[in-house]
């Protein structure tokens, strides 16, 4: 039986094992202790229980349940001899924790993705698909191992060091004064965090759709049960995908760096300029090749037109490519105006 | 129990914790063990547990302000606390801070009886 026994295991497992022996010993004399008390009540009648003469020297169960419970869960009597060193991280450290975290998992992810980047562009072997399941698998893995090393790092620092860095830390706190206090970003020049937060996402949908489901954009025909989609775009679109795919992840890697800095700077802008005349360049391209519409598109939007009796011309598709070009260009002349006037602002302001 | 009742109850709990260690220093002058020490605190009206008791003996044990000696004339062995030199000089230095922090206290809180 031996619900002592039991008691004094469930503490004492709790307890840092240079103590267990001395503990044991403690919590043995405390409950034996109690019991003679408690005993001792009970034979002189102040207790109210029955248990009565049972065995004077042998402590009686109903008698060890009743000191038990008043001690409480073994848990926790565990933790009143513990004190308080039961952090993981502890509180001095968490903060610096979080600070190296942050940056561990930015720069992770950025390597991550400039490597599958680089995978997709210089393996012509590898389609979009792959690509996807390659990143998605790698930043998770990647991510999920550098959040590891990280947090064990800070783990045993805090077990062998802690002491010294916190006395380090408290050091470097007292020396503070107002001069080190960063300046505050003009506000024309701080960079909401929604706004590229949003355009990643937007940015990595788009990059999602149009390399494994690019058929999303096209005509849904239904003949009889099945659903036809006719792809909108076309083989001029398919063939320069790897650029079209670098442009994008080079602007979610800036939209990445704005998140993390929060303020524009003037290599931020600089950098921002090119990704803009870059894109510029490939999106022309891309939507004045020729092929850039899928034929089987137009040829059957052409029918559709023909068979409503539309009086449409049948070039519509220039149409609809000067439309798309200009809107092209007109982002790109509005997108380089925001970012020229906030470079002036910048070299103004230095 | 209300919102209100509760950060009383803890507000209250706060305030005798910080009081406790010094409570139990001042009995310690004289030899105490375990049982000793938690009749002596109910008696006097400070209800606490044993399973907080023993353990702050032996953190107090620890920082070096009480001594300990394990009794083993009886059958069961007990352990014996008693103030250390250093206990002896905290306890006197705490007396004197408590006094002035009293004195403080009252002064602000009960400054209307004073017309």
């Amino acid at each position: 039986m031996n619900l002592m026994d039991r008691y004094v295991y469930a503490v004492v497992r709790h307890v840092p094992a240079s103590q267990k022996a001395d503990i044991e010993k403690e919590i043995r004399a405390m409950i034996d202790e109690l019991l003679q008390e408690k005993m001792k009540k009970t034979q002189t009648g102040q207790d109210g229980t029955a248990s009565g003469r049972e065995g004077q020297n042998e402590p009686d169960e109903q008698a060890v349940r009743a000191v038990l419970t008043s001690l409480g869960d073994p848990a926790e009597l565990a933790r009143q001899y513990h004190g308080s060193s039961q952090y993981v991280i502890g509180p001095a450290l968490y903060e610096t924790y979080w600070l190296v975290m942050r940056i561990v998992l930015a720069a992770t992810g950025i390597g991550l993705l400039i490597a599958t980047v680089i995978q997709l562009v210089t393996d012509s072997q590898m389609n979009g698909w792959e690509a996807f399941g390659s990143l998605t698998g790698g930043l998770f893995q990647g991510l999920l191992s550098a959040f590891g090393m990280v947090t064990l790092i800070f783990l045993l620092i805090n077990r062998y060091g802690a002491d010294e860095i916190s006395k380090g830390i408290k050091e470097e706190k007292e020396k503070w004064k107002p001069d080190d206090l960063p300046q505050v970003p003009e506000a024309k020049l701080r960079i909401k965090r929604s706004d590229p937060i949003a355009n990643v996402i937007f940015s990595l949908i788009f990059l999602v759709i149009i390399n494994v489901y690019p058929e999303l954009f096209g005509y849904y025909q239904k003949t009889g049960d099945e659903l036809m989609i006719i792809g909108f775009l076309g083989e001029g679109f398919f063939s320069a995908l790897i650029w079209i795919n670098l442009v994008i992840v080079l602007g979610i890697i800036l939209e990445a760096l704005k998140i993390v800095t929060g303020r524009w700077t003037l290599p931020l802008t600089l950098s921002c300029m090119v990704q803009n005349s870059f894109s510029l360049i490939v999106s022309l391209r891309v939507v004045r090749d020729p092929a850039f519409i899928n034929p089987e598109f137009i040829k059957t939007i052409n029918t559709f037109l023909s068979d409503s009796g539309t009086e449409l011309s049948f070039t519509w598709q220039n149409a609809l490519v000067t439309g798309i070009t200009v809107l092209i260009v007109f982002g790109f002349i509005v997108e380089m105006i925001t970012l020229i006037a906030k470079s002036v602002r910048l070299l103004q302001t230095k | 129990m209300t919102h209100h009742e509760e950060i009383l109850e803890n507000l209250i709990q706060e305030l005798r914790r910080g009081s406790l260690v010094l409570f139990v220093l001042s009995q310690m002058d004289q030899k105490q063990y375990g049982y000793s020490l938690l009749q002596n605190l109910t008696d006097k009206g400070m209800s606490i547990e044993p399973g907080t008791l023993y353990p702050l003996m032996r953190r107090l044990e620890k920082q070096g302000l009480l001594d300990s000696q394990w009794d083993t004339e009886d059958v069961r062995p007990r352990k014996y606390y008693i103030l250390s030199a250093d206990g002896v000089m905290v306890l006197e230095k705490m007396k004197a801070e408590w006094k002035q922090l009293v004195q403080q206290m009252n002064s602000v809180l009960y400054v209307e009886t004073n017309e």
